[in-house]
């Protein structure tokens, strides 16, 4: 003999529920995660159309915009955003000078923010830049001025012809010198 | 086949339960209880506060391992299975009614009694038909949608009622059921699990109410003192 | 599929009960991804602009250091590099600063040598007589100017002088030209006060690119006073702005850290006795500890998820579609003369996969780690009350 379930007689196995009914149940379990699932969906839609965009707009602006840039960099030899007017290391950093971050003194306050935002460029601290200046030399004996001149070691550590000569022939010694910029 | 041939669903042997072993404030909860609960009937333990009566139920139900002895439930010693299986078991044997009865009171009724079917593998048509039958049965579907906080203590026992039948337990738990009740609501809780006892459902209770230790449908009593089983009558 | 579904339904029916509080988590979180992917999204796009743009820039500038400081260079050096073979041309440039009292804004006075007057982006022309000029788009705005209009400033010799402005350049280069003032070159000289037979600097045009290197190490070989810088080094010079460890970003970058560790630490704390309660009815019920960690991650994964997305989409908003107006006063300081920014939108997407990686992944472990000892706790401590 079946055993009737303790909730309602009626609804032996197999048997359906009269009072079961969709419309009773507006709180349904799941619609939540669903839903919260649809919005994501629709958020992650959001952000790759906008991510879409994005790369169309920069298409868009390397074929239309960048070739009229590229002719004003090129006509005018421009160097440098303009971005910060406050300062000539701001406003021409590729073109700074070490001085010019510095005229005030090493630790005189920052021309906040721009000076926060530029760093000094990396080419003044780079050893194997040709245009930064070197500390390291080797040292050559007095010429007749009894001037003991440093000659500047180029990127690749080749001793380059001075401009104005030693006179004489010179013995090399090598030193380092103790400099720090 | 009656009860009393057929083997026992719940078989605890010689179980012991020790809190906070070794420590200064150890307490022996229960000192060797050996015991048998068969099905269909209904089982009252009762006994004073702190004679372990709570323990032993949370030992029977799969809900905490005793310190030393075993527990059988079917033919499955429990008491040493992992912690997924006896979560299984105990999910799938037993529906528990706790004296505090533990709902959680920002959750609405609804939720609080579908709270056990969210890690079965039920579809939703189903445990909304299971969750809308357990809260017919208890007789608050107008409360349906009220957070379990803001009903009266009837409503919430009804609803800690429902929640522990809502899984279809074989065994049924309860920690002082009638603790929150007044008479009349007492006499109807009564009254169900003697309609749950009929269908099948094995009853046990722990309690020190005399209306449920005295009620028509008990089959049996243990007494409980100190973590022992003192006497043992079938009314 | 289904229990995971179930799951997080009712996690989001956990969060609901507390909508105010969660709320608030999910806009203090949004805003914070918001502003950081604000300023990435805009230096980014500042950065890839300029590499773009300063291909074009001479491949070598020659200026002349005295004393560490950049000095005017003598022409005659010009005559002499432009013999080195690959060199294609020579140009001296005649360029520098004037500071306006009035506007207390400092202009870049530029000199425009021989070559086309009218380019795509000039709307007139280049200047081609000394008593003309050319002028960005915020000088013109600043004087009022137009072209057909006229502008007077006060040159070297402290005498006030009056251009007319026969060309404006238009606003795509407003990163370039918004503070130019560009003349002939021989009226910059003169406005400028350089010495006779001395530019500024020179622009070296080289034919072929891998012959750069060689003519700087010539070019400072033949006159070690000077200093030659490439083309290259001027790109690494942009890509040096905006870098992680300037000031700036450090600011920004440790603010949002700063915010996020406020709220990890809300979570990682610990559980709240309430909290812990609830575990332990549901592990009580019938859950796992499987099933009361997977809640959590997805208590956490809604939160952050939802903070990501609105973060990110805030952030491509203001800066790519409105340029950036919360963020401009923070870059222009003191500058007086600063661009109207349209930074062009390029995003990168490993960038928001990086973004989304920080934004959810320490947040979801903030909130399920806590959890950990309450779940695998047995319930019978709940029980027991």
């Amino acid at each position: 003999m079946s055993t009737p379930t303790f909730f309602d007689p009626s609804t032996r196995h197999g048997a359906p529920d009269p009072h079961r009914s969709r419309a009773r149940h507006p709180d349904r379990v799941v619609s939540r995660a669903r839903t919260f699932i649809v919005f994501g969906m629709l958020g992650l839609a959001v952000l790759g159309s906008l991510v879409g965009w994005t790369r169309y707009e920069s298409r868009r602006w390397q074929r239309e915009d960048l070739p009229g840039l590229h002719a004003l960099t090129t006509r005018l030899h421009l160097s440098d955003l303009a971005l910060w007017t406050e300062a000539r290391y701001t406003r021409h950093p590729s073109q700074a000078d070490l001085f010019s971050a510095f005229q005030d003194s090493p630790g005189a306050p920052e021309h906040f923010p721009a000076g926060s935002i530029v760093s000094p460029s990396p080419v003044l601290t780079d050893p194997l830049s040709v245009g930064a200046p070197t500390s390291r030399g080797r040292l050559r004996d007095a010429g007749s001025d009894g001037r003991r001149r440093v000659c500047q070691g180029d990127a690749r550590g080749a001793i380059p012809e001075e401009r104005s000569l030693a006179v004489g022939a010179a013995r090399d010694s090598s030193f380092e010198l103790a400099f720090t910029p | 086949m009656t009860a009393a041939t057929e083997s026992p669903l719940v078989r605890v042997e010689d179980v012991t339960k020790i809190y906070h072993l070794g420590a200064p404030d150890e307490v022996r909860a229960v000192r060797g209880i050996s015991m048998t609960v068969s099905r269909g009937e209904v089982l009252v333990i009762e006994g004073p506060s702190g004679s372990g009566k709570t323990s032993l139920l949370t030992i029977i139900g799969c809900m905490s391992r005793p310190t030393s002895g075993q527990v059988l439930v079917g033919d499955r010693r429990v008491s040493r299975l992992s912690e997924t299986a006896l979560t299984s078991i105990r999910r799938e044997t037993f529906g528990f009614i706790f004296q505090q009865l533990h709902l959680i009171p920002d959750l609405t009724v609804k939720d609080n009694v579908m709270l056990p079917l969210f890690p079965t593998g039920m579809t939703v048509p189903e445990m909304e038909d299971r969750v809308d039958r357990a809260i017919r049965s208890m007789s608050i579907e107008h409360r349906r949608t009220a957070r379990a906080g803001r009903i009266s203590g009837g409503e919430q026992q009804r609803t800690a009622i429902a929640r522990a039948l809502v899984n279809e337990p074989t065994i049924v738990i309860a920690d002082e059921p009638t603790a929150h009740l007044d008479s009349e609501l007492s006499a109807e809780l009564l009254e169900n699990l003697a309609v749950l006892n009929a269908a099948g459902t094995t009853i046990i209770i722990a309690t020190h109410d005399p209306r449920v230790i005295d009620h028509p449908i008990v089959s049996r009593r243990s007494v409980v003192r100190d973590g022992l089983i003192v006497d043992e009558t079938s009314p | 599929m289904r229990r995971h579904l179930k799951i997080l339904d009712f996690a989001l029916a956990s969060l609901r009960r507390r909508p105010f509080k969660n709320w608030a988590i999910v806009a203090v979180y949004a805003f914070t991804v918001a502003v950081v992917a604000s300023v990435l999204f805009l230096t980014q796009s500042i950065r890839r602009e300029a590499a773009q743009l300063f291909v074009g820039a001479p491949e070598l500038t020659v200026q002349r250091m005295v004393g560490g400081r950049h000095v005017p260079i003598d022409l005659a050096v010009g005559e002499t590099i432009v013999a080195f073979p690959s060199v294609v041309g020579v140009e001296p440039r005649f360029w520098g600063y004037t500071y306006d009292a009035v506007t207390e804004s400092t202009i870049t006075v530029m000199g425009a040598g021989p070559g086309m007057a009218t380019l795509e982006l000039v709307k007139g022309r280049l200047p081609t007589h000394a008593t003309e000029c050319a002028v960005g788009a915020g000088v013109a705005s600043m004087w009022g100017a137009e072209v057909g209009g006229e502008i007077i400033l006060i040159d070297a010799a402290t005498t006030g002088v009056l251009y007319e402005v026969v060309g404006t350049f238009e606003s795509p280069s407003d990163i370039l030209t918004n503070d130019l003032v560009v003349m002939t070159a021989e009226e910059a000289a003169l406005f400028l006060g350089l010495p006779e037979g001395k530019a500024t600097d020179l622009a070296v045009r080289v034919a072929n690119d891998n012959e750069i290197d060689t003519i700087a190490a010539k070019v400072k070989r033949a006159y070690p006073d000077s200093r030659p810088i490439t083309r290259s080094e001027v790109l690494r010079t942009y890509d040096a702005v905006f870098h992680w460890r300037s000031g700036m970003m450090l600011a920004v970058f440790s603010g949002g850290l700063i915010a996020f560790v406020i709220l990890a630490w809300d979570k990682a704390t610990g559980l709240s006795a309430e909290e812990r309660r609830e575990i332990g009815i549901l592990k009580a019920v019938g859950w796992d500890t499987s099933d009361v960690l997977e809640l959590k991650m997805w208590e956490g994964v809604v939160i952050s998820l939802t903070s990501l997305i609105l973060g990110l989409i805030a952030a491509m908003i203001h800066v790519f579609i409105l340029g950036a107006p919360l963020l401009t006063p923070m870059l222009r300081g003191w500058s007086v003369l600063f661009p109207e920014l349209h930074p062009t939108p390029n995003v990168d997407p490993y960038m928001l996969i990086a973004i989304g990686f920080l934004t959810v992944v320490p947040y979801v472990a903030a909130t399920v780690a806590p959890s950990w000892k309450a779940a695998v706790t047995d319930p019978d401590a709940v029980v027991r009350g």
